[in-house]
């Protein structure tokens, strides 16, 4: 039996709703599902949320799977995981504004430093603007096609095109300073 | 990580940027992914795994109790529909009894008229009967109206005993 039956087999148990076919499925993308919302994010925390949300979300939505290539329907799904927690963090950011200008010495006690150490990828990566980010991000882990990333992000393929390249030459660029 | 899709870059930047600038193009996708191969990701914590694992089964408990409330209603809910429609069925088409053709009375005719015949005689001879007892009675015909009158009841009695022979 070949590793695409296997994979077809563990697709079908979770559709089924089988618990054993979700954990086969979570030690199959874990790794590079937060991958990708850790160059996303560059916080761990965030990430470990991110990745449980993103599981949470497949145990609901794998009946509309309906075939096709599976990691381009598994990162639409985290895609949308991880823009809804990006307006959530906008919500919050914008309270926490409102909360320091009424209280500012509260405010600054309450700040904490990131506790995880950015690598130097990461830190070049918060250079990039988050649409550029995500782009790179989207086409490395979940290696689509420039076509699958453009249907994806309801985009043209030439825009997704552009901005993939710019970013990674940017990033090169930041890299090799 | 790779980006090894089997998509042709080359091709798709030279719609775009034409032949001269594709190849610059590629050579800088290549290399930024390089980069990105260069510097992995840090991978989930084996408890992270675990936490995720367990959320996962019980949102999968949680679902499968949801599915069976509702499937056990909507089940309930057709078999109730299921025996209404039976019971109004059965009394629908249950079959009404045919209705009963009025019996048939064999009627004779020739004997009705004959007994018509005979009532219309002894009507007749009672209306007579009556007319002379009251004629006795008021004593207009000077006859001996007791005897008389005897003699009338014995031919009403026997006018009465041929009718009811018929």
């Amino acid at each position: 039996m070949g590793k695409n039956d296997d994979f077809s087999r563990i697709l079908r148990g979770c559709q089924a709703g089988d618990p054993r076919s979700f954990e086969n499925l979570i030690d199959e993308y874990a790794s590079r599902c937060y991958g990708y919302f850790y160059r996303l994010t560059g916080d761990r925390d965030a990430s470990d949320e991110l990745l449980s949300e993103l599981f949470v979300k497949l145990v609901l939505k794998i009946k509309q799977y309906r075939g096709g290539a599976f990691e381009t329907w598994l990162f639409k799904v985290a895609s949308n995981v991880f823009h809804d927690w990006l307006r959530e963090k906008h919500r919050q950011t914008k309270l926490l504004k409102a909360q320091k200008s009424r209280f500012p010495s509260e405010a600054a006690e309450n700040e904490q430093p990131d506790i995880y150490e950015i690598d130097k990828l990461q830190a070049q990566l918060d250079k990039l603007d988050i649409d550029t980010r995500e782009v790179i991000m989207l086409r490395f882990y979940s290696q689509m096609s420039f076509k699958e990333i453009a249907a994806t992000r309801g985009e043209p393929i030439g825009t997704s095109l552009a901005k993939v390249h710019r970013g990674l030459k940017k990033l090169r660029e930041l890299m090799e300073q | 990580m790779n980006t090894e899709n089997n998509e042709d870059l080359k091709a798709l930047f030279e719609t775009f940027v034409g032949p001269q600038h594709a190849e610059d193009a590629v050579d800088d996708i290549r290399r930024g992914d390089q980069v990105l191969n260069e510097y992995p990701a840090p991978g989930p914590g084996p408890e992270v795994l675990a936490q995720i694992k367990a959320q996962v089964r019980s949102t999968l408990e949680k679902r499968s109790k949801r599915t069976f409330g509702p499937l056990s209603r909507k089940i309930a809910a057709a078999a109730a529909v299921l025996i209404i429609g039976v019971v109004v069925s059965l009394r629908f088409f249950e079959r009404k009894p045919a209705p009963v053709p009025p019996a048939t009375i064999p009627w004779d005719v020739e004997n009705l008229r004959a007994q018509d015949a005979d009532l219309a005689q002894f009507s007749a001879e009672i209306e007579q009967i009556e007319s002379d007892l009251l004629a006795l009675q008021l004593g207009e015909n000077g006859s001996n109206g007791h005897a008389d009158l005897t003699e009338l009841e014995i031919e009403l009695m026997e006018i009465s005993g041929d009718f009811w022979k018929g």
